[in-house]
C-alpha cells in the first residue's frame, strides 16, 4: 500500500450537553484508520453510529476529544487536523479537503451558479473562468441555464444535494469528505454522481464517504469501517456487515422491485 | 508563515466610580489574520462593543494591549499612542461603523459629503479626486448617486448604513469594525446590508471584526468567532465549530435559543 495521507488514531469523541445537566454522548471510541491516495473508504453503519460524527471531526466541525489525524498536505508537511491552528484548517478547507454535508448549507440569495463558483474563486480562479467550470459542471449533473441562476434554497432536495456536489467536484481536492451524497438522486444522477468519484479517485483524490446503500459500496469503496456504537470494524467491500438498518433498507429495495 | 494584522492581549476595561466598579471586558486577547472576518458574539452588556471602542480608541482601555502590524512594525502598542498617532491610526488605518449612524454619520452633511470627509481626513486634497471617489464608494455600496447630495438624516435606516459603509471603506483601511451594522433595520433591508458586506468581502478580501447578537450574521459572514459574555471570552473557534458543536454552556445556551 502506498505511504498514507490521512492516518486516524484514537479518536474518540465526547459530546457534555451542559444545557441537558452535563449529560455525555459518546458518538465515537478509539476510532483508527489509514488512507492512501486515490483510496476510497466508505462508511456505513446504523443512524446514530457515529458516521457522520466521525467526518465533522475530520473537518474541524466538531473537536475530537482524543487521538490525532495526521494528514500529509500537497506540500508535504503533517499536519494534525484535529489540533492545527484555525488559520492552518481554514487554508486546507480552502484549498485541499472538502467536506460536503448531507444537505446543503448556501449562502442566502446567491446564485447556484455562483455558490459552486465560489470553491474556485476562493483558490484564485477568475470570476469569468470559474462561473464557466461552474456552469459545465452544473450541467452534466442535469442542471440547466434556469435552474443555475436560481437561488438553491428555492430548489428541491435532490437539486439542493446536486449543487453540493458540485462544490465537491468542480475542482476535486486532495481529500473529499461525503456525507451521503446520493441521498436524494434518481438512478440517472447516482450514476453521475458515480463517474465523477471515480474521475476525481483517478487524479488522485481520496474519499471518505457514507453510503446507506450497499450496491454503492460494493461498487466504489476499497475498503469500509463499519460503525456500531462509535466502535469501528473494518470489512471488505463485498463482505456482508449485517447492519440492521442496511437489510431493513434492502427490503424495501426488494419490496420495490 | 502569514503574520496577524492585529494582536490583542488582555484588552481590560472597568468603569469604576464611588462604590462601583463594572467589568465592562477583562483578560480580552485574540489574533486578527489578512483577509479575515473574525466574529464577536454575545449577549448585551457582554462586553463585544467595548472592545471594538476600545480598539477605535473612542473609550480608553484600562489595561492591555493591541498591536497593529503597520504601526510602528507591530511592536509598539497602540493604546500607547500620542493625539497625532491616535488620529491617523482612526483616519488611515482602521475605520467604524456604528450601530448608530448617528455615531458614524454626520445627518446633516450630504452623503457625499460624508465620504469626503473622511477621504479629507485622510489627507486626500484635490477636490474632483474627492467627489470621484466618494461617488465610486456610494455606487460599490448600492447608494443611488442621484442622492449623493441629499442629507443622510431624511436617508432611511438600510440607506443610512450603506453610506456608513461607504464611509469606512472609503480610503481602504486595513481594518473594518462593524458592530451590531443590521440590528434595528427590518429584515429584508438586513439582507440587502449583509448581502452588500459580504459582496464586499469577498471581491476586495477585507479584513474585518464584526461583532453582533445574531448568530446568523456570524454564520454568514465570520471566518472565526469569539463567544463573549460578561465581559469575557468563553470559547473561540471556527465559526461551524462554535455553531455545531459549542463547548461553554453558555454557548450550547445560545445556539440552542437560535435553532429551537
Amino acid at each position: 500500500m502506498a505511504e498514507p495521507m490521512l492516518s486516524v488514531s484514537g479518536l474518540t469523541k465526547t459530546i457534555t450537553l451542559h444545557i441537558l445537566h452535563g449529560a455525555e454522548v459518546h458518538p465515537l471510541r478509539d476510532i483508527s484508520f489509514d488512507l492512501a491516495p486515490g483510496e476510497f473508504l466508505a462508511i456505513a453503519g446504523p443512524s446514530g453510529a457515529g458516521k457522520s460524527s466521525l467526518l465533522k471531526c475530520l473537518n474541524r466541525t466538531y473537536l475530537a476529544t482524543a487521538g490525532t489525524a495526521k494528514y500529509v498536505t500537497r506540500a508535504g508537511e503533517v499536519v494534525d487536523l484535529f489540533s492545527a491552528p484555525e488559520r492552518d484548517v481554514i487554508a486546507l478547507r480552502r484549498n485541499e479537503i472538502t467536506y460536503v454535508s448531507q444537505f446543503l448549507k448556501a449562502p442566502p440569495r446567491v446564485p447556484a451558479v455562483d455558490v459552486v463558483a465560489s470553491v474556485l474563486t476562493r483558490r484564485g480562479v477568475d470570476l469569468e473562468v470559474a462561473r464557466e467550470r461552474a456552469s459545465a459542471m452544473l450541467e452534466r449533473l442535469g442542471m440547466g441555464p434556469s435552474l443555475q441562476s436560481s437561488y438553491p434554497a428555492l430548489f428541491s432536495g435532490g437539486e439542493q444535494q446536486r449543487v453540493n456536489v458540485a462544490k465537491a467536484f468542480v475542482d476535486p481536492p486532495r481529500l473529499l469528505l461525503l456525507d451521503e451524497p446520493t441521498s436524494a438522486l434518481d438512478v440517472e444522477n447516482r450514476d453521475r454522481v458515480i463517474d465523477l468519484l471515480r474521475e476525481a479517485q483517478a487524479g488522485g483524490t481520496a474519499v471518505i464517504a457514507i453510503f446507506h446503500d450497499r450496491e454503492l459500496i460494493r461498487r466504489l469503496a476499497d475498503r469500509v469501517l463499519v460503525l456500531a456504537d462509535g466502535i469501528a470494524r473494518e470489512v471488505a467491500p463485498d463482505e456482508d456487515f449485517g447492519i440492521a438498518d442496511d437489510s431493513l433498507a434492502d427490503e424495501l429495495m426488494e419490496v420495490s422491485r | 508563515m502569514v503574520e496577524p494584522l492585529l494582536r490583542v492581549r488582555d484588552l481590560t476595561k472597568i468603569y469604576s466610580g464611588k462604590g462601583h466598579r463594572i467589568v465592562a471586558c477583562e483578560d480580552v486577547s485574540f489574533d486578527v489574520y489578512p483577509g479575515e472576518v473574525l466574529g464577536i458574539v454575545g449577549e448585551s452588556g457582554s462586553g463585544k462593543s467595548t472592545v471594538l471602542q476600545c480598539l477605535f480608541q473612542d473609550v480608553v482601555p484600562t489595561s492591555g494591549a493591541a498591536y497593529l502590524t503597520s504601526f510602528e512594525g507591530g511592536e509598539r502598542n497602540m493604546f500607547e499612542a500620542d493625539r497625532r498617532e491616535r488620529r491617523e491610526l482612526r483616519t488611515h488605518r482602521m475605520s467604524m461603523v456604528y450601530q448608530n449612524p448617528r455615531q458614524g454619520l454626520n445627518l446633516m452633511v450630504t452623503a457625499g459629503g460624508n465620504v469626503a470627509e473622511r477621504l479629507l481626513a485622510a489627507d486626500w486634497r484635490r477636490v474632483s479626486d474627492i467627489r470621484a471617489k466618494a461617488s465610486d464608494y456610494l455606487v460599490r455600496t448600492e447608494v443611488p448617486i442621484e442622492r449623493m447630495d441629499d442629507f443622510p438624516a431624511f436617508f432611511s435606516g438600510g440607506m443610512q448604513q450603506r453610506v456608513q459603509i461607504a464611509k469606512a471603506l472609503a480610503n481602504n483601511p486595513e481594518l473594518v469594525l462593524l458592530d451590531e451594522l443590521t440590528t434595528g433595520l427590518d429584515v429584508s433591508v438586513q439582507a440587502g446590508v449583509l448581502d452588500l458586506v459580504r459582496d464586499i468581502q469577498s471581491k476586495y478580501g477585507v479584513t474585518a471584526i464584526i461583532v453582533s447578537h445574531d448568530l446568523g450574521v456570524i454564520r454568514l459572514l465570520a471566518d472565526r468567532t469569539l463567544v463573549m459574555k460578561d465581559g469575557h471570552v468563553v470559547e473561540s473557534g471556527l465559526t461551524d465549530q462554535i455553531l455545531e458543536d459549542p463547548q461553554h454552556p453558555y454557548t450550547q445556551l445560545l445556539v440552542n435559543c437560535v435553532t429551537n
